[in-house]
This record gives C-alpha cells, structure tokens and sequence, in this order.
C-alpha cells in the first residue's frame, strides 16, 4: 500500500470524526434565541453536519475502495493536480513553524519592529547562512522602515513594544 | 438631451491641476493599499478621511474613489506574485494567476489583471453615468429572496474548483460553510461554536483563512523542498507584456468577467468577493480552454479582476444614487461624504451636478492612470520573484504575518493563520482542493442570512424562493448549471429507450 | 547541519524570553549572528519579571514609570497634575475603522490633536470583535493604566447584561459622556401607514404582521427600542417579527424594495433617505423634536407613548485609572466639547451634543443599566 493511500484514509476518517463532532456539537452548544424565529440558530449547522457527514463517508469509501470510474475518468479529463513530492525536510519545517508561533507569541510583547528582525534573522540563519551582512541590513531595513511607514505616513498602529518608551 | 454639457462639466472640474493631482495621489496610494496585505480599500480610506477634511467635496471624493480603484487592483500583485491574497476579492486571482508565475509568466498575469481592471472600471463609470439611476432603482428589487438564489447559484461554482474528486470539492465546501458558522448568529444573536472565546464572537476573518491555505502553506510546501533544490528561483520565460495568443483569449473573458461582475456585484450587491467567485465559474462553464484553468489560465487572471473592479464600479452607483452602500468601503465613503456635507442619493445628480459629473470624469482620468501607472510597475513587480527563494519565503512569512495583525490587531489571529497553513498544507498533500472552503465561507453566512431572513418575511412558507420571478431565475440558473455535465446522459438514454423514433 | 539548526533555534528562544521578560527597554537585541547569547540581554532576566502582570504574561510596555520629565504645559494645554501626562495617549476603538465607536474615537483624537489639548502623541488602535467584548477585555489588560481611554455605548451595557461579556464594565471609569443619537421609525415613501398610530394599531391587531428590519442582531438597540415601545403600548414584543441585516444599507435596500414593513434605525443614518424623501420617518425616539431635516417628525410621546430611547455615546478611562488623571481627563474632555474642531465635526456627523462630566455620567451609567434590566427581562433577553 502505497503512503498516498494511507494518507488519504487517515486523512477521510480524521474528518468523519471531526464532521460527527461538529454535528454532535450542534445540539449541544447552541443556545436557545429569545426572539420569534423560523429557524433557529441551530438549524442551518445541523443541515452542514449532515452534509459532512455524508461526504466524509463518501470520502472514507472512496480512500478505501479506491475512485469510482465515474472520477478516475473526470480526473483523466481534468488532467491530476500538480502533484506534491512526499519528501519533507521536517527538520526545517519543524523550526520554521516553531519560528513563526514564537514570533506571533512576542509580536506584542516585543513590538513589531523587533519581533519581526528577530524572526527575519532566524528564518535567515535556518535556510541559507551565506549572506548574513546583507541579509542583517536587509532585515533591519525591512522591519524598521515597515514600523515607522505603517506608524507615520499610514497611522496605522502596530506594537511598539519596548520602542514605546523612546517615543516611537 | 444635456449629456454632453454634462460630461463637459464634469471634465471642466476633474481636469483642473489640483484634481489631476489628487486623482493621481488616490490611484497611487490605493495600489499601495492594496499591495499591503491586510489593509483593503474599506482600512485605507478610514484612515485618510481626515486628509481630505481640508478639501473641497469633489477634490475629496476624487482622491477617495482614486484610493478604491487602486486598492482593488492592487490587491492582485500579492495574489499573482506570491499567493498571498491583499483583499477577499483577489483570492480568486490566486488560482491561475500564482500558477501563472510559476510558470514564468508573471508579467502577462499582472499586465491582464490592470488591463482587465481598467476595462470594468470603465465600463461601471459608463453605466453610472448613462444609465446609473435606472441600474439602482433595478438593484432595490434583489431583497432576501433573490440574495439567497443568487448565493445558492454561486455555490455550484464549487464544481469547477473541484481538482480530481468531486468528493472531496464539495466535502471542502461543507468545511467552509461550517467555519462560516463560527460567531454570533446574526438573525438570532446566539453564539455558535465560539468555545467563549471572545475573538470567535464576530467569525473568523476570512483573510485569516485564505492567507493562511494559500501563502502559508505554499511556504511550507517550498520549506519542504529546500535542501533538494537550493537557491531556485522563478524564472522569467517568455515577455513580460501578453502577447498576441493572451489578447486573443483575455479579450471575451474581459467581457464575461465584467458583465457577471457588474451583475452580482454591482447590481446585485452581492460583493467584489462573490462576483470574482462566479465570475471565475463562469469561465470554467464558458471558456474555450477551461481544461487550463487552474494551472495558470490568463482567462482565470482577466475574468475575475475585470469582475471585482465591476463590482466596485456598481457599489458606486449604489451610493451616488441611492445613498445607499453597496459595500463596506462605500459605506465609509458614505460616512465621509457626509462629513463633508453632501448627501448622496436621488437629489446628488439634481442638487449637485458639478460634483456627480465632476466624479464620474475623474473615475475615468483615475481609471486611465491606473493603467499608466501600474503597466510600468509590472517589470518591477516581477522583479520581486528575483529574490533568492530562502528570502522570499521568509519575506511571504513576515508579510502574512503584518497583513493578517493589521486586520484586527490580534494576535490569535496570527496562531489561527498559522494553523490553517498547516492545515492548508496537509490539504495539498491529500489533494484535497482549498478553494472551495474560503468559496463555502463568502458564501455561507450570506446564504444562511438570506435564508432565514426570507423566511420571516414569508412566514415559513418555502414557496417566496419561487414565487419571485428574479429569485426563480437565479434558482433555475443554479439547477441548469449543476446539471448541465449529465444532459447528454439524458440524450444517450432516451436513444436507448426510443432508439428507433429518435434516428428516424 | 542539524545541531547547528538546534542551537541557533535555542538562541532565537533565548532572546526572545529573555526580553519579553525584560522589564525595561533592552534597547534593540544587538544584531549579532554569533551563536552566543548576546552579553547585552542576559543580565536582564529579571526576578520582577512575572510579578508585573498576574492575568497576562508581562510585557514591557506595561508598567508606567513616572521617571521621564513631565514636559512643559503651554498655550491651551491644561495644568498637568501630578505630573499627567507624559505619554503618549491611546484610545481603544472596540470595532474596526469606519463603525460609530471608531469614528468617536478619531474624532476625539483629532480635536485633542488639533486644538492642541493633548502634548503628546496620540493613537487610536482598533481592537475589533466581540460585540466589543475584545476591546473590553484589551483594556481590562491595562488595569491603571493612565494612559488608555476607550469608548462606548449602549451595547456596553447590554452585551454586559446578556452576558457577551466577560469582563464588568463598571470597573471602568467613566470621565464623560460627548454626544447622542436617536432611534427613528421609517417606512417606505408610499408605506399605508401616515403616522405613528397607523403602525401601532396594526401591530396591536397582528403582532407579526408587520415585519421590521434593523441592522444588528435580536436584543441589540435596534429591537430593543422597538420593543421597549412596544410593551408600553401594550404590545407583546416576543410576537413581533424582527428581521436582522448586517449593516443599515442592506436594511435601507430591504425597506426600499418593500420587503419589510419598516425599520428601527439611528437618526444619523436615516437623515438621507428622509431628505431625499424615499422614506417617511414616523418618529423619533428623543424627549424633544429634532432640528433640520427631521424637524417635521413627531417624538414617539408626542404621538402618545411615553417612551424615549438614546443611543449615547461616552468615553471612559481604564479601570484603576489614577485620581489625578481622571480629574485632568475630567477637565480637558470638558475644554474639548466647547472647541471649534469639536462642534463642527458634530455638526458634520449629524451627532447631537450631549456632554456630561463624569460623575453624571456614571449616574447615568447606573439608571440606563436598571432600565436595560428590566427591559431586556420583560423581553427574555435575560433569563
């Protein structure tokens, strides 16, 4: 069996589950409305849960069973989507997503200028460390012209974080 | 007739140096605008009315409408060079037109995106000005009802989005539509699936999503793809300008794009967002080579920018004649007009001509300047895909990250973007299509509040949907469209059935 | 190659922990790619750092430190006292740009900017979501602060008393209230009914015959008003059909292509329609008549219900906020309403002029929030 298929009947019954949560969820957790109503707020995510449901069983049979004709042909006609290699450098991947949670972590807390060099630097260092002169000046250029174009001509406010206190 | 006093007016005030210059400022800061992600049309304009206190009404307006324009043309530059979506209307551009790029054709992308802009911008100001009370007083007859046909027409676009499995199209629509309902129900103002979370009360933004599924996770997707292939970056194949065989192939998908656009964004009221989604339907159904959309059609570039720029084009006329907003940017510039002491409605094109035909020449100077402004820019903007890969991604990151805070200068929105990039990456990998969710969430919570609201209005009774003759239709529309693939079936079985009378 | 990865990572965490916790400004992480920590950071992580803020995690900007000069006070600025102020001012919009609170939020920086009452720089910072509830709970972040305002109206109140909210808005403190609105019946231009009585008589035959729009949801001010009238005039508001739009345009459209029978909206935003005479307004929710365009349309007592309905709109300073500051604030915002920058924006936003100091305010504050109670327990909205 080939990683693809596998992926694909994980993937179906990951949202067979998530489709029965949400269904489940939809007569539990919605309130009763105290205005006169036709149909309630509960109504229309009932009718999605269904819907999922149903597709996500389909999607379940069809990742177990493999595609009916009816779309192997409608994918021959369509030509097959631009296919993904299964390769992952997870090593690089992990860090990066690791580097963009830490950054929406100190965005605030450190203000925009600085969180945003200190992400730049680090996504730097992690992919390609050859031009790390040009790419600091780049970085500082970058996230400090951006702080004070969105601040100054744009008045639109971003953190200033710890800069608050020089005025900026 | 006095049409061309008129219009001789209106350029008699549009064409003074003062006005040519503000005009200039408006399409000039709109693209701007619009190329930073996060700050739309709707931002950008409350945060300049208070420049334009000290100008006199028409040079207001003019900058203003510069900056609308602007900013919906310039939302596209993102979604064409890096996937990353400026506004909710240019998702859709996304589809064909980062496919484009990658394919080196970024240029030809960016050029059919402006000109396709600057057809429909000219077409809506045409319409405004000949027949722009007529369109508006047409509009009022689209009430609930025909809202809800239309969004219900709209969703059978999802087919054309769908990649192999239709399964898994219409499976990613339903997860849209229940993202939509995340948020304070609006008809009964109960919270749904909000976990008390105070940020989920208004919904999830839909940038946040979009930003998320497509630049994200195409970042993730080249993180992947590192080590094996450093340093590569986008080439540049073929000229930067369309050639002969893009004319020929923009040129009727102009047309479809700004007619449809014009017709559910302008008329309608549907919104920018909505119009470029069945707009780019539309193409699917219609065009010559629609077996190519989606891996980088320019049919999939033209139709729908030349729709979002119709749409706003008829938000306009909403406002100017009616005094009513067609859309939240012109709701704003509603808000501004009145500050400025002029009452849009009936009475603006009776009480105040100088103003309305002032306008109405300046949106097309702003259009034409739009054009020559932004043509040039087009060799520069490629310029971007010049950059090494590693900074790109790291710069698509930074950029994402600045578009989606600025939105609603919140931080869970950040985490929530970078969940849906996972999210949107492992969607890639199973080959299921993102599209059709941010299609299930424009069109949703349009939908399930057309519904409900026709609903009281009839009382319960189903029967409004088909008893109007737009909302029947619409509905007819939708019904023909989803099963216009199965007619022949229809065709190869009556043969079957009556072989015998059908060949004689 | 991995190793190398791992350790710059670390540094990357390094710094950002050491200087989020930093109490004061660590002045920009030194840009050093060396894969040791940088000497400059490292001494700061501090033993405070965690004290500062109990509910949040610390950040830096928050613990206001009365080191800094107080600049001169000149010309137009008001005395400073105790030193206020001395930094920079921001004000909460709890909605994005273009909505009410947004645009009171502006209007307010632009006159203390313009006539010269605030001497240093001021911000607006939209923090949108939640019926405002995101806002609130921003500002509930900045407990004596004084140096964050934020504005708000009636929903204030109500999503408190539906329990949107999380946080208890009489915490803050109130400094004044600037301006209010009304809420107004339209009905189509050619609409059978003439008068305010036509409607209620209709409403009293059939509850839900006549169908009304608004632009927000059930038990916000739109249904409310409605149904504070309607359970005056003996009407039962639970029987009426209340039909919600997004925004007042879509409203307008639905009332102009006749597919309600009218439509509770503010004063402000109804002032074109009814000049362009596309809609007949019935009444209007204020004590007194209105001037200018609305200076025909009879008050809903004047038609014979005793009922008013405001939508006001005030300004309030963080929970905690210092005595001195909210006695500075008290008087500024006081100076404000009587400039010239002030009263013509009003003029231009059609708000009308309804200032009151602080202390009226939050009495004022306590009998909308009864009044509130009791209406949106008649009406179920609280349970």
């Amino acid at each position: 069996m080939s990683n693809d298929v596998k992926e694909n009947r994980i993937a179906s019954v990951v949202l067979l589950l998530f489709s029965a949560t949400y269904f489940a969820m939809a007569f539990f957790t919605i309130g009763q409305p105290a205005s006169k109503q036709i149909l309630g707020p509960d109504a229309f995510p009932k009718a999605i849960g269904i819907l999922m449901i149903v597709l996500s069983a389909a999607y379940v049979a069809q990742s177990f069973r493999g595609m009916s004709k009816e779309d192997e042909a409608r994918a021959a006609l369509i030509g097959a989507d631009e296919k993904l290699s299964s390769y992952v450098d997870v090593k690089t991947v992990g860090i990066m997503l690791g580097l963009m949670l830490i950054y929406a972590f100190i965005f605030e807390r450190l203000g925009y200028p600085i969180s945003t060099f200190l992400m730049f630097m680090a996504g730097v260092l992690v992919l390609d460390r050859r031009h790390l002169v040009r790419d600091a000046i780049i970085g500082l250029v970058i996230s400090f012209g951006l702080h004070f174009a969105f601040t100054f001509l744009l008045r639109v406010q971003l953190p200033a974080g710890p800069l608050s206190w020089f005025g900026l | 007739m006095n049409f061309f006093d008129n219009l001789a007016l209106g350029f008699g005030v549009a064409v003074t140096p003062m006005n040519l210059v503000l005009a200039f400022i408006g399409v000039f800061l709109g693209t701007i605008i619009g190329v930073l992600p996060g700050i739309g049309p709707m931002t950008g304009i409350a945060l300049l009315i208070p420049i334009t206190f000290g100008l006199e009404p028409t040079s207001a307006i003019i900058l203003m409408a510069g900056i609308y324009y602007g900013a919906m043309y310039g939302g596209s530059t993102t979604s064409i060079l890096v996937n990353a979506p400026g506004e909710s209307s240019s998702v859709v551009t996304c589809f064909d037109g980062y496919q484009m790029a990658k394919k080196g054709r970024a240029g030809p992308a960016l050029a059919a995106a402006a000109i396709g802009s600057f057809i429909a911008g000219t077409f809506a100001t045409l319409v405004l000005m000949l027949v722009g009370p007529a369109v508006a007083a047409f509009a009022l007859n689209f009430g609930p009802p025909e809202y809800f046909s239309l969004m219900f027409a709209g969703l059978t676009v999802v087919t054309s989005l769908a990649g192999r499995s239709l399964v898994k199209a219409l499976l990613s629509t339903t997860i849209g539509l229940a993202i939509a309902t995340i948020g304070i129900d609006l008809q009964s103002g109960v919270p749904r699936y909000t976990f008390r979370n105070p940020e989920l009360l208004d919904g999830l933004e839909f940038l946040v999503v979009a930003i998320g599924l497509f630049a994200l996770s195409e970042v993730i997707v080249n993180l992947c793809n590192m080590n094996q292939a450093v340093q590569e970056r986008l080439e540049i194949k073929g000229g930067l300008w369309m050639s002969k065989e893009d004319w020929k192939r923009s040129i009727p998908a102009f047309t479809r794009g700004t007619l449809s656009g014009f017709f559910v964004g302008g008329i309608a009221g549907a919104g920018a967002a909505v119009a470029s989604f069945v707009s780019y339907g539309l193409e699917k159904k219609m065009c010559k080579y629609k077996d190519e959309l989606g891996q980088g059609a320019i049919e999939g570039v033209a139709a729908p920018e030349a729709a979002n720029n119709a749409a706003a084009g008829g938000a306009m006329i909403h406002l100017l004649c009616l005094g009513i907003p067609g859309s939240g940017t012109t709701a704003i510039m509603l808000g501004a007009l009145l500050m400025i002491g002029l009452q849009p409605g009936p009475l603006l094109f009776v009480q105040n001509p100088q103003f309305v035909w002032g306008l109405i020449a300046s949106m097309y100077i702003g259009n034409v300047m739009l054009l020559v402004l932004n043509l040039p820019l087009v060799g520069m903007w490629v310029k971007i895909l010049d950059i090494p890969l590693y900074l790109l991604m790291v710069f698509i990151i930074l950029f994402s990250f600045l578009g989606v805070y600025t939105m609603n200068n919140s931080v869970q929105d950040l985490f929530l973007m970078v969940g849906f990039g996972v999210i949107g990456y492992f969607l890639r990998r199973l080959d299921i299509p993102a599209a059709p969710i941010i299609l299930g969430m424009v069109l949703g919570d349009l939908m399930e509040q057309a519904m409900r609201q026709s609903l009281m209005i009839s009382d319960g009774s189903l029967a409004i949907f088909v008893t109007r003759p737009i909302s029947l239709f619409l509905l007819l529309l939708a019904v023909i469209s989803i099963t216009n693939p199965y007619w022949k079936y229809i065709g190869i079985g009556w043969r079957k059935l009556f072989g015998r009378s059908a060949a004689a | 190659m991995f190793d190398k990865k791992v350790v710059l990572f670390a540094l990357f965490a390094l710094i950002v922990i050491v200087a989020a916790c930093a109490p004061a400004p660590t002045a920009t992480p030194v840009p050093t790619v060396a894969p040791k920590p940088t000497e400059a950071s490292k001494p700061t992580v501090a033993p405070t750092a965690a004290a500062a803020k109990p509910t949040d995690a610390p950040k830096p900007t928050e613990a206001p430190k009365p080191t800094t000069a107080p600049t001169v006070a000149t010309g137009l600025v008001p005395a400073t006292k105790g030193g206020y102020p001395n930094k920079a001012l921001e004000i909460v919009a709890p909605a994005g740009a273009g909505g009410g609170w947004d645009t009171l939020a502006r209007t307010v920086q632009r006159s203390l900017e313009t006539e010269k009452l605030y001497p240093q720089p001021t911000t607006v910072v939209n923090k949108v979501g939640g019926g405002g509830g995101v806002g609130l709970a921003y500002i509930f972040t900045k407990k004596a602060d004084d140096y964050e305002l934020v504005v708000y109206s009636p929903p204030l109140i109500i999503n408190t008393l539906n329990k949107t909210f999380e946080n208890d808005y009489k915490e803050l403190t109130p400094l004044a209230k600037l301006i209010t609105d009304y809420q107004v019946i339209l009905v189509k231009a050619d609409s059978p009914y003439k008068t305010m009585g036509d409607l209620m008589a209709a409403l009293k035959k059939d509850p839900g015959a006549v169908k009304f729009a608004g632009a927000s949801s059930p038990g916000s001010m739109d249904h409310l008003a409605i149904a504070k009238l309607a359970k005056n005039a003996g009407i039962d508001p639970g029987k009426m059909s209340y039909i919600a739009f997004n925004d007042v345009g879509s409203g307008l459209t639905a009332l102009l292509g006749g597919n309600v029978g009218f439509m509770s909206t503010g004063v402000g935003e109804a002032i074109p329609q009814v000049e362009a005479k596309t809609v007949r307004a019935l009444g209007v929710s204020s004590a007194e008549r209105r001037g200018g365009v609305m200076k025909d349309v009879p008050t809903w007592k004047e038609s014979g219900w005793n009922v008013t309905y405001e939508v006001w709109r005030g300004i309030f300073g963080a929970p905690g906020m210092s005595a001195d500051a909210k006695a500075w604030w008290g008087e500024t915002l006081k100076r404000m309403s009587a400039t010239k920058t002030w009263k013509d924006s009003l003029d231009k936003l059609q708000w009308v002029d309804a200032y009151a100091d602080g202390d009226s305010f939050a009495k004022f504050l306590d009998e909308e929030f009864q009044s509130y109670k009791v209406l949106m327990t008649d009406t179920g909205f609280i349970k």
